[in-house]
């Protein structure tokens, strides 16, 4: 069944993944709690104790979710991090199985088994990362499932955190705001305080600790207007409309011969740092690494570029060997392919690609001219 | 299988990289018997399986030695940038023979030729890119030959595996930096440590290297400084686009 992430209808949510996204109760009959700011840190610990606490981390000017170990590496950035969630489930280099050549015979051991089987408690992502993360458990959980994923995002709370105000790049008002649809807890900074959002029943679990009071009708307001202010900055920045979301993917492909993509092809350097830092890319290569003589090695996944030449390199042919049909690609299985396949687009909004894009090319840019 | 290590004109830092292998040396021996190699060997035989030359040919004598070589040979790997785009002797190509003789006060007893990547002269098997090459490719390559698998060249830039590493961009900082251009397969050494690409692997086949000129440009990079950087590991490569840089 399709959906539209921007019509909330929650109960189309409710996927049979096993992942505890954890069903939403109702959020409308929440009435929402709050947190004193000065008790943030001991709900922090609190948290870190009972589970294994995951936050945003800044190191040497690079902002990233990491483990925490004491409340104080927490990093409190008014906006999403550089680097998005994704290589704490999916990560840059994973190595599946070791095997060892025994009397003829290959002896294996599963690194699966090694991988941890915590409970984690993500706090401080953000909606263009929750979101991501939905288009994740898409590829990654629904046709095909991926044992070492699956492991590493089961058992997985998420507590949520409003932007302050947006970065340069953000653009998440196109893909329904900075609140996503499945969340455990949400945190919106309204002064003295931050609001909660109740989004699950572990999340309600959690706010019958101490820290948390009954919210007013006026803290409720404020955050409602904390969020519109923020997101009207963003529209402001950065007007993108694609609410439809099948006529737009419609709109796109019958772009596919647009002199853009020649222009595009022109700039871009193939050096595939979009596709590193998007919160959704998930391509990957495999990839056997032994020694001299074979006898003993290791098989291991690694991140893979649609920008390279070789993505599309076959025994046959290179059916992508001009780079403007690899930048095509890429908008494509952004805002096209997961249409047909699982009506939604894999695209959160995130921004972090036009961020880090050595030749300048914006993808906001880049729909505004598909679109129009 | 036998090997043998040949230098032409160059710093012989790759043969030094052969010895840096330094315990890997021991596996490679249960495999191989190194034959020749003038920087560790008294006595040096041919013919051999596998050779490795490194350097490029700068005078008439070390071309016919390159060809010797080749005859010589079943499999040719041209070992460090040198032997792969000139390097950084093909810088002299950038300047009048004349200009070039001054150097060395006057001129030298045998003429020199233009220093050329081997692929000029003879046909190259593998190419080991780097300046020196990577002992993790070396030892790649080295596999591949024993399994009978295909070796590849990496085609992609160091930009993928700088990115990989999370480090923070330093053309973003205004660094001239050849890594969307240069073959990657360095695990982004320099970049990692702070410094620019100098571009010592070369460019690798896809590079769109007017695309990266455009982005230098617009950093605020004038013509002589990218031509400059360009020139450094790979004129020879990139003869057509610094010319076309010139003239624009």
């Amino acid at each position: 069944m399709l959906f539209n992430p921007l019509k909330t209808n929650n109960e189309i949510f409710i996927t049979n993944y096993g992942i505890n996204f954890t069903k939403i109760v109702n959020s409308v009959m929440n009435m929402g709690v709050k947190i004193a700011k000065n008790r943030i840190s001991e709900f922090l610990d609190y948290l870190r104790r009972r589970y294994v606490l995951y936050a945003p981390i800044e190191k040497d000017g690079i902002s990233k979710i990491g483990k925490i170990e004491s409340v104080s590496e927490i990093a409190f950035l008014p906006y999403r991090t550089k680097i998005s969630v994704k290589p704490i489930f999916f990560p840059p280099e994973e190595k599946f199985f070791k095997f060892q050549k025994k009397d003829g015979w290959f002896e294996l051991e599963d690194y699966l088994l090694q991988i941890d089987e915590e409970e984690k408690a993500i706090f401080g992502l953000r909606g263009c990362d929750v979101r991501a993360l939905e288009v994740l458990d898409r590829y990654m959980l629904s046709e095909f499932q991926d044992p070492y994923y699956r492991k590493r995002r089961e058992n997985t709370l998420i507590i949520g955190l409003s932007c302050d105000y947006p970065r340069e790049s953000c653009f998440c008002t196109a893909f329904g705001g900075m609140i996503p649809n499945r969340y455990d807890l949400w945190f919106t900074d309204i002064g003295s305080h931050y609001f909660v959002d109740i989004g699950s029943e572990k999340g309600r679990e959690l706010v019958n600790s101490e820290f948390f009071e009954e919210a007013t009708k006026e803290d409720e307001a404020k955050k409602i207007r904390k969020i519109n202010t923020v997101e009207m900055e963003i529209n402001r920045r950065t007007k993108i409309d694609l609410c439809e979301i099948k006529k737009c993917a419609q709109e796109i492909k019958k772009k596919a011969n647009d002199p853009i993509w020649e222009e595009l092809g022109k700039l871009c350097l193939s050096c595939g740092k979009c596709n590193f830092v998007c919160p959704t890319c998930h391509c990957f290569d495999v990839k056997d690494v032994t020694n001299i003589d074979g006898s003993e090695g290791e098989r291991i996944r690694a991140w893979d570029s649609c920008h390279l030449y070789e993505y599309a390199k076959t025994s046959a042919e290179n059916f992508r060997k001009e780079r403007k049909a690899r930048v095509r690609y890429r908008i494509y299985d952004k805002f096209v392919f997961p249409v047909m396949r699982y009506g939604v687009y894999a695209c959160t909004g995130c921004g972090r690609c036009n961020e880090v894009c050595p030749a300048g090319i914006n993808i906001r840019d880049v729909l505004r001219r598909l679109i129009s | 299988m036998k090997i043998g290590i040949f230098s032409l004109s160059c710093c012989e830092g790759c043969s030094v990289q052969f010895l840096n292998l330094e315990e890997k040396i021991l596996d490679l021996l249960k495999h191989f018997g190194i034959e020749n190699f003038r920087l560790a060997k008294e006595y040096n035989e041919m013919p051999v399986d596998i050779a490795f030359v490194e350097g490029t040919p700068t005078n008439r004598e070390e071309i016919l030695k390159l060809l010797k070589i080749r005859k010589d040979c079943n499999v040719l790997v041209a070992l460090g940038t040198c032997a792969v785009t000139g390097g950084v002797s093909a810088m002299v190509n950038t300047m009048s023979k004349k200009e070039a003789m001054e150097v060395y006060g006057g001129f030298p007893p045998e003429m020199p030729v233009d220093p050329k990547p081997l692929d000029y002269y003879v046909d190259v098997d593998y190419h080991l890119y780097g300046c020196p090459f990577s002992k993790e490719e070396l030892m790649e390559l080295i596999t591949s030959i024993i399994l009978g698998k295909k070796y590849k060249d990496k085609e992609y830039s160091v930009c993928v595996e700088c990115s990989l590493r999370e480090n923070n961009c330093l053309l973003d900082q205004g660094y001239l930096c050849l890594g969307p251009i240069t073959r990657g397969g360095c695990k982004a050494l320099c970049p990692s440590n702070g410094k620019p690409c100098l571009g010592c692997r070369g460019p690798y086949e896809d590079a769109n290297i007017k695309g990266h000129i455009k982005v230098l440009q617009d950093i605020g990079f004038s013509k002589e400084e990218i031509i400059e950087a360009l020139s450094l590991f790979s004129y020879e490569k990139l003869k057509e686009v610094i010319g076309w840089l010139k003239e624009e």
